[in-house]
């Protein structure tokens, strides 16, 4: 069993050591500057090294995606690894339909949105943690004060008090930039979905941050 | 350009700050904020809204996160050989669901108990059923159940056996002929117009001792005991019937005559001859009997291999069977009465076929000396004198006393050689005979011991009877005197 995972990690380490195909080692730098499909293709194909190229080229990304939905530095870490961890489990059933972060990013949501979905049954079951937090969260949905928090605090409590379904496109295109296509893929509805959901997530999102930008306004 | 409702303004601006739109809904949208100031500064605002999130803070780079993957990894993977269906974290979880679990069924059962009852109740009649019916469909059911001593006794005297007492048929045997026996299953052999005696009647006649009653009992009962294994039939078509018992009716009643007196015997005889039976006492020959009345025993051997008489529509056979008599007669105790009617018309119809197939098959005979033949309702088996009496490898023990009040025994063994078989079995034979004489040596010891302690205590009561008589005689002479 040890014996195993030691191989494991020498090969997720050993990334350059690897062959191109014309059966030559190929160097770190080669490696790292191939595509995601090509380097998917090389993990299918048995060089489970490469899944550090594809780890460190997209971890940063995937932990700004749940740091804008969690706001919360401590789990984050935790949910990424969950995440790259399910990627890896995954990737050798990855049937190229769809590019490989907006596979990833929708183990990021859907992983997310379980972790929103235990919270909020664990708030439900805290009955101290309900008292303490209703009040204060009724008082944040309605509005928020710019009086001691910077804007990027402003505008991580609006998107907190956004519902999940509103929070995610919202997310996905103002924070992450991606097309309404990827955030369909991501999301797994159709474009015109993304594009009322994300109108309307907006728009709640400016009412409850109304007093900000009018004030930025000024 | 009023006309836009709520969504669609909403939509259009959220497009526009995306920069989605086309020139055509673009000119719509700059048309509507010019004539609504609102739309315009809503527009503003989210384009200042984007903005800032643009601008959002990012997590600090972590240089480690792939170390701390890869051991996370390593770890998923000795989970993954875990073989519980879960990763170990659950195994708390998963214990708390299963006690909860546990404890919900274990209420449930316990609220539902009445129905939960009726139901097993139900079934387990349904298994009854189920296996009462099994029983009928391809087993084999012995011939004679629920045989008593009056049964025997009137067998011993007739000959004839019913097969039940709700059965129309019956078995007769019969000495045919001096080269062998005869056994007749059907109607016709139950139909002989015999008056019905019991063993009260017997009794009644030649008034046995204490001692000799319970040695007819004993024999009674062992009749009971080979007529119990003496016949089987079986659902798919087969009976099998022990030759044996061609003589066992002669053996019986041998026996009653050996226990009685001679001045019980004539009143045995006037009683046979009366009844019309089929035997009647020789007072040329001393009274001999095959095995000696023995202290009633419990132990009975059963699946014993024995040789049968097998009888199938389109066979005859005589071969070694092994019946589990104990079992088979559990079996029958609980057979309804229905199926137990069915079973003996069943075997009636196997009968009456058998008697009209079997004159057409003349050759339907077996190596030994056994044919089948067949006359109106009745199946008949003629066997052998010769395959009975001698080709049985069955010891013949002659017992008698040698006189009155003298309490020794003559013992002899007769054992008879099997045509054909291996020394071993014939050893094996004789082994089987020195234990069951064994056997009946110590149960005769103890039955002599018995007989003394009777006898004595006789004696005595005689002695004290005299003694009193004594007394009386002596209190009324007295009593005369003083007159």
């Amino acid at each position: 069993m040890a014996k195993a995972s030691v191989y494991m990690n020498e090969r997720l380490h050993t990334a350059g050591s690897d062959r191109s195909s014309d059966g030559r080692p190929m160097p770190d730098e080669a490696m790292e500057t191939r595509s995601d499909d090509v380097l998917i293709s090389l993990f299918q194909s048995g060089d489970q090294g490469v899944f550090r190229i594809l780890v460190e080229r997209y971890q940063e990304r995937v932990r700004n995606l749940l740091f804008s939905i969690f706001h919360e530095t401590g789990t984050i870490d935790d949910l990424a690894q969950e995440v790259f961890i399910k990627a890896y489990e995954g990737l050798g059933r990855f049937r190229f339909e769809s590019s490989f972060y907006t596979w990833l990013y929708r183990i990021a949501v859907n992983r997310a949105r379980d972790e929103l979905r235990k919270r909020k049954v664990r708030r439900f079951f805290s009955f101290h943690g309900l008292d303490d937090s209703t009040e204060k969260e009724v008082m944040e949905r309605t509005t928020v004060e710019p009086v001691s928090m910077d804007e990027q605090e402003l505008v991580a409590k609006g998107l907190e008090a956004l519902p999940e379904k509103y929070r995610m496109p919202v997310i996905l295109k103002d924070l992450d930039g991606l097309s309404y296509e990827e955030i369909a893929d991501v999301l797994e509805c159709e474009i015109g979905t993304v594009k009322s959901r994300l109108s309307r997530g907006r728009t709640m999102l400016r009412n409850i941050l109304a007093p900000l930008l009018k004030d930025s306004g000024q | 350009m009023s006309g836009l409702s709520k969504q669609e303004l909403r939509e259009l601006l959220s497009l526009a700050v995306d920069g989605e739109l086309d020139a055509e809904r673009r000119t719509i949208l700059d048309e509507y904020c010019a004539s609504h100031p609102e739309a315009l500064r809503e527009l503003q605002e989210l384009r200042r809204l984007k903005a800032l999130m643009g601008a959002r803070r990012t997590v600090p780079p972590d240089p480690f996160f792939f170390t701390r993957l890869s051991q996370s990894l390593e770890k998923s993977a000795e989970e993954s050989k875990n073989l519980l269906p879960f990763p170990s974290k659950f195994v708390p979880a998963a214990s708390a669901i299963a006690i909860v679990t546990f404890i919900g069924l274990g209420i449930t059962i316990f609220l539902q108990r009445g129905p939960l009852l009726q139901f097993i109740s139900e079934t387990s009649t349904e298994v009854q059923q189920a296996y009462e019916k099994s029983i009928l469909k391809g087993s084999i059911l012995p011939l004679f159940a629920n045989v008593g001593n009056d049964e025997v006794l009137q067998y011993a005297l007739f000959g004839t056996l019913p097969l039940d007492k709700e059965s129309d048929a019956a078995l007769r045997v019969d000495e045919a002929s001096a080269e062998g026996y005869r056994i007749e299953v059907g109607l016709k052999a139950e139909k002989q117009n015999r008056p019905a005696v019991t063993v009260d009647d017997l009794y009644a006649e030649v008034k046995p001792t204490k001692v000799q009653a319970i040695r007819i009992d004993s024999v009674l009962k062992a009749a009971r005991e080979k007529i119990a294994r003496a016949g089987f039939y079986a659902e798919n078509n087969a009976l099998a019937i022990d030759p044996e018992i061609t003589q066992l009716n002669r053996r019986v009643l041998s026996r009653i005559v050996g226990v009685l007196e001679p001045a019980q015997r004539k009143r045995l005889d006037r009683f046979l001859r009366e009844h019309r039976a089929l035997y009647t006492v020789d007072f040329d020959e001393p009274p001999s009997v095959d095995h000696p009345p023995a202290v009633p025993r419990h132990a009975t051997v059963t699946g014993h291999p024995r040789d049968y008489i097998v009888i199938t529509p389109d066979s005859l056979a005589v071969t070694t069977l092994a019946f589990d008599v104990d079992s088979l007669h559990g079996q029958w105790s609980v057979q309804v009465h229905s199926n137990m009617v069915q079973m003996h018309r069943k075997l009636e119809e196997f009968v009456r076929t058998q008697a009209r197939r079997a004159p057409r098959i003349p050759e339907r005979r077996t190596e030994a000396p056994v044919r089948i033949i067949g006359e109106g309702d009745v199946m008949s088996i003629e066997v052998g004198r010769m395959f009975v009496d001698e080709e049985r490898n069955l010891p013949r023990l002659v017992v008698a006393p040698r006189g009155r009040g003298e309490t020794f025994f003559r013992f002899e063994m007769r054992s008879g050689t099997v045509p054909g078989d291996s020394d071993r079995l014939n050893i094996r034979s004789d082994l089987d005979i020195e234990a069951q004489v064994r056997t009946q040596m110590d149960s005769m010891m103890k039955h002599l011991q018995w007989m003394q302690d009777v006898q004595i205590r006789e004696l005595r009561t005689r002695d004290s009877l005299r003694a009193l008589r004594e007394a009386a005689r002596r209190r009324d002479a007295t009593a005369d005197s003083l007159r």
